[in-house]
């Protein structure tokens, strides 16, 4: 791919390894999202925390497209809005006050992620929400929030309707507007975002015949939720490392 | 891993390739679900073993030598380490054990497979597609986050002495059929199946109308005539076109 950001000089050597490793992660989301055609033009945005590194947090340069995202080309800022480091790029003012809102609010959560799939503004714009239809939706099942819409994310107030809509919850949909996705991880938010999207087209494909659903009942769903969890903020069988060779076969240009 | 060649017999070897193959065709047409679902095979000479894919795999990856070699226990007789998933080893040893006819079986998470199973309505006989799976395809419903061995007693009982598909209740599909190539077929063909039907249904909800289907007889006549098709070793014919088609654009599958 002809990429000029690409050629950029690597940040690797004027970052810790702690932020590298977190930077080369975030890259591989974005490209991920791109590949199984999860974006939206430049818009829409992947974070992440900087491990040992106050409240900042890593963010797309505004601008570029997801498969144009490296490693080094990744934007840090503060909570306060401040870029950090060495920045050719900026962020996008509604993309921060989204992402800033978490990262303040959860420090148990690493990487926050938000889309505006066709699916998932569909599916926000449904008043019966998500559905525990399936093994893919049962695992939001009382996990997931929802948020209402109060215009383009401009204003910082909405920051505090933000967290106290997502509360506990990893997953919130954005009532008329998208997905938010997050986790301990950066691997833990792209399963969670890779199921909630196929959870989702699931439920339009089911919802649109009219006819009667396959409900699982509330006590069934209560019971499963009480028996142990697999720890998917590092799950060594996610398919992750691998998703990740595919990923350099086409173009490694993200790792740089 | 290339020496796992040398350490199988031909027909062993032929298995595998033909298996990895299988998993390229079906990532090719979007029915993985990342590396979360399973395909298994019986090995030809060894009939109480069968090969699975190492769990975390993408199915882009998966190599002849790369599937494990298990049982209905999960013992490895080949010691490759690689990992396997116990839902994995539960479903498929289910059908290999209860059904001696099968040889292949392919589980899928696909957005039209999940929808489908979690609809309370069959899989109707609406095309020539869909009734190849005509009194031939099983319901199983969704029992537990938490794998428990003996589901497979009720898989067994679900699937029955003919079925050849299986819908899995809030949860996807599992195709099984008397060769490798013969599963692909069936797999691709189920699926296209429940996604014709979404859109029929959703089509037909919308306008007020419903499905038109052929009488019962036409249906099961269309069925047995599918049993004939599927009962001659000369269908996989058509196998080489698919290798072709793989080795093309990547021939690793082989390796």
């Amino acid at each position: 791919m002809p990429d000029s950001h690409a050629a950029d000089h690597s940040m690797q050597d004027r970052v810790s390894p702690e932020e590298w490793a977190v930077r080369v992660d975030l890259a591989a989301l974005y490209r991920l999202c791109a590949r199984h055609g999860m974006t939206d033009l430049t818009y829409t945005h992947l974070s992440t925390r900087v491990p040992g590194d106050g409240d900042a947090f890593l963010l797309n340069p505004y601008g570029l497209l997801f498969d144009q995202v490296t490693a080094s080309n990744l934007v840090k800022v503060d909570t306060e809005g401040n870029l950090l480091g060495e920045n050719r790029h900026g962020v996008n003012a509604a993309g921060f006050t989204i992402h800033s809102a978490v990262h303040m609010a959860r420090p148990d959560l690493a990487c926050v992620a938000h889309t505006h799939t066709r699916t998932g503004i569909a599916l926000a714009a449904l008043p019966q929400g998500l559905r525990p239809l399936n093994q893919k939706a049962m695992q939001f099942h009382g996990r997931i929030a929802y948020h209402d819409y109060e215009g383009i994310a401009f204003d910082l107030d909405e920051r505090e309707r933000l967290i106290a809509d997502m509360g506990d919850a990893d997953v919130m949909v954005l009532k008329n507007h998208g997905f938010l996705v997050c986790g301990r991880s950066v691997r833990e938010a792209w399963a969670r975002l890779y199921d909630l999207e196929k959870a989702a087209k699931t439920q339009m494909l089911a919802e649109a015949t009219g006819a009667p659903l396959a409900t699982l009942s509330d006590a069934f769903l209560d019971e499963q939720e009480r028996r142990p969890r697999a720890n998917r903020s590092y799950n060594p069988y996610d398919g992750w490392e691998s998703q990740l060779r595919l990923l350099d076969q086409a173009d490694s240009s993200w790792r740089h | 891993m290339t020496d796992i060649r040398s350490r199988v017999s031909e027909a062993e070897w032929e298995a595998r390739v033909n298996l990895a193959a299988v998993f390229r065709l079906a990532a090719k047409h979007d029915l993985s679900d990342l590396a979360l679902t399973h395909f298994s095979a019986r090995v030809p000479d060894e009939p109480d073993r069968f090969l699975l894919n190492p769990y975390g795999l993408m199915f882009e990856e998966i190599t002849a030598s790369s599937l494990v070699k298990t049982d209905r226990d999960g013992g490895d007789p080949l010691e490759t380490g690689s990992p396997l998933n116990a839902v994995g080893i539960m479903l498929h040893s289910a059908v290999l054990d209860a059904r001696p006819d099968v040889a292949c079986t392919a589980h899928t998470h696909t957005a039209p497979g999940m929808a489908l199973a979690s609809l309370d309505t069959e899989l109707l006989p609406i095309s020539q597609t869909a009734m190849a799976f005509h009194g031939r395809v099983g319901y199983h419903d969704w029992e537990s986050r938490e794998t428990d061995m003996d589901e497979r007693e009720r898989l067994a009982r679900d699937i029955g002495p003919n079925g050849r598909a299986l819908v899995l209740k809030n949860h996807g599909l599992l195709a099984a059929g008397p060769s490798i190539p013969m599963t692909w077929v069936l797999l691709f063909e189920l699926e296209r199946a429940c996604a014709s039907q979404l859109d029929a249904m959703a089509a037909a909800h919308a306008a007020g109308t419903g499905l038109d289907m052929p009488p019962a007889s036409v249906c099961e006549k269309t069925a047995a005539q599918f049993d004939e098709f599927l009962a001659q070793p000369a269908r996989d014919n058509d196998w080489p076109a698919y290798l072709e088609m793989l080795d093309r654009d990547d021939p690793s599958y082989r390796d």
